[in-house]
């Protein structure tokens, strides 16, 4: 791999003291990403486009100033292809920025481009984009996770400094886990919404894949607040997500689940997860256990309302409007059925349709209805925890990145590697993963996630940046 | 396991607008089948006194002032940017196949 040196590693801090120090330039550094890009996308293919035009400014007048950042797939750039990794996309233009994409306009960060995911951040792996296969940059015969495949790949392959993904039932932190980097998903109506392709409305959230704890902090202080664009986005007050990074876990609270750590997780990934609770023990928080009751209902829940609102979102993709039309339709359903057969790739499709078998009549209330009801006895569960606890700790993934084309064949099982993550977006709690070391038996990066209640990302940043701090990270 | 059967396949591809080839549906009603049958343990949790919670923000029924605020002033290019999009057109339409037969 033909990486530039000077590229490894970078975070948003320490590029941007050499900015401050004129040891170079915003351009050099823009042009030496687009040319890693250029040589590291045949191997791992975690970008889409990588055309965005570089954006002169006058003064570093913030810290994301001049710093380059891949934007996933999903998220609207105006002038720019966006597909979401689907066929039905292919030639689809943005007409607008998204939010998030404006305020780091604002802020002077230089956009790279688009990162390739899976088809509308339907899948866990990466395999499931129209555009091919994303690779894991630790071993490129793995998955790097997904959704957003090709957000994590980037980052820990050092082409790009930091970039935004989306996570609906874990596509941030499970392909964070899987390549070693550090994934926040926000709380539910922290950052706008608007200009992401909607994937199950009242899930999905847009977060930051990052090097470290003090770069997620800092591009959440970019995108969070509200936006008159988006009626989900919260009106509550935005603290600076960077302030505690330094206080320590002394005397914090983390609730260990014992529902965590039964059957169906690696010994590799328990071993690193219980030697980062001994470290923050040892660095004086307390560790407590907690009950999730109903966590164990969590991936059956998620599938019935994930793939409900998915289906009533991808509605909008029929081809007349925009994207790919059939040009041997009779009838206007033929159309419709003709483009969107065409269009979607096998996972959206199953989504789709099993979305609208559980919304069709006589079914609703067994399935769609019932899933929102254990829903909010999953959110009671974390609640009643959070009465207790500061944060609720745990591993991200039960396994470290598994092979290219182990489970494809196996979707049931694919749904089961977000067993930990969904909790998350279920009850609408900030969550992040965090590199622990790599596992034993693969020597594949593990993820340690961080639950915190409602809006309190400052405490999960916390006890992340402790978590970094006991240098298990590889 | 409960199987569904092709005609229960073809009824719901028929409501979520995807054709699907025989062989695709014969895949789909398999994978299918066998997560309905995963989901199906979500019957034994008691929710008689639970409310659905449909979305965590707590937020409903926001409104804003009935003005206009002008954010996408209408013109040429956000014509071209949007309807311009379309695979069929005709001038600043969107062509596409008649909804009611003649």
């Amino acid at each position: 791999m033909s990486m530039d040196a000077s590229l490894k590693g970078l975070t948003i801090n320490s590029l941007h003291e050499r900015y401050v120090a004129g040891d170079t330039s915003p351009h050099e550094v823009f042009t030496l990403y687009q040319r890693g890009i250029e040589d590291g996308n045949k191997r791992l293919n975690a970008y889409r486009t990588w055309d965005a035009p570089f954006r002169p400014y006058q003064k570093h007048s913030s810290l994301l100033a001049g710093i380059p950042y891949a934007a996933k797939d999903n998220i609207l750039v105006a002038g720019q292809t966006c597909t979401a990794g689907s066929k039905i996309l292919e030639s689809y233009v943005g007409s607008y920025d998204a939010t998030v994409i404006a305020r780091l306009n604002g802020a002077d960060a230089q956009l790279l481009g688009k990162t390739n995911m899976d088809e509308f951040a339907m899948g866990s792996s990466g395999e499931h984009s129209a555009y091919g296969v994303v690779r894991n940059p630790h071993d490129p015969e793995r998955v790097p996770g997904g959704s957003s495949a090709g957000s994590a790949a980037a980052v820990a392959a050092d082409q790009c400094v930091f970039a935004l993904g989306s996570d609906t039932g874990g596509s941030i932190r499970q392909p964070a886990a899987l390549c070693g980097v550090v994934g926040l998903k926000p709380s539910y109506g922290r950052v706008s919404r608007h200009g992401l392709m909607a994937l199950a409305s009242s899930l999905d959230q847009i977060g930051p894949l990052t090097k470290n704890v003090h770069d997620a902090a800092e591009v959440l202080n970019g995108i969070a607040g509200e936006d008159r664009f988006d009626a989900t986005s919260v009106p509550t007050v935005v603290p600076d997500f960077t302030a505690q990074l330094e206080d320590g876990v002394k005397g914090l609270r983390i609730g260990v689940p014992e529902e965590f750590f039964g059957r169906g997780l690696a010994p590799e990934v328990r071993v690193q997860v219980q030697a980062v609770l001994d470290g923050l023990s040892d660095s004086g928080a307390d560790i407590v256990s907690v009950a999730l009751p109903h966590a164990e209902y969590a991936i059956a829940t998620y599938y019935l309302i994930m793939p409900s609102e998915a289906s009533a979102n991808l509605s909008r993709y029929d081809g007349i409007r925009y994207g790919l039309s059939a040009s041997d339709a009779d009838s206007i359903l033929d159309l419709y059925t003709k483009n969107r057969a065409k269009g979607f790739g096998d996972e959206s499709t199953r989504r789709i349709i099993l979305g609208t078998y559980a919304l069709s009549a006589g079914y609703f209330d067994a399935y769609y209805l019932q899933a929102q009801k254990v829903r909010n006895l999953i959110r009671r569960d974390l609640q009643i925890a959070f009465e207790r606890v500061d944060v609720i700790a745990g591993p991200t993934t039960p396994t470290t990145a598994f092979r290219i084309g182990e489970k494809s064949d196996d979707p049931l099982a694919m749904y089961l590697s977000d067993v930990y993550t969904v909790l998350a977006n279920l009850s609408g709690m900030p969550a992040i993963s965090v590199p622990c070391g790599r596992g034993g038996e693969s020597g594949l990066p593990v993820g340690f996630q961080l639950t915190g209640d409602m809006f309190d990302e400052v405490t999960v940043l916390r006890a992340a940046a402790a978590v970094e701090r006991l240098g298990l990270s590889s | 396991m409960s199987m569904l059967t092709e005609k229960d396949v073809d009824h719901i591809a028929l409501l979520a607008r995807i054709e699907l080839t025989p062989a695709r549906r014969e895949r789909m009603r398999h994978e299918l089948s066998s997560i309905l049958d995963y989901v199906e343990q979500l019957r034994t949790v008691a929710t008689a006194d639970v409310e659905p919670l449909y979305q965590a923000s707590d937020l409903t029924d926001r409104t804003r002032a009935d003005e206009h605020r002008g954010d996408f002033p209408v013109s040429e290019e956000l014509d071209t940017l949007l309807a311009g999009q379309a695979p069929g057109r005709e001038g600043r339409y969107v062509r596409t196949k008649a909804v009611l037969k003649r």
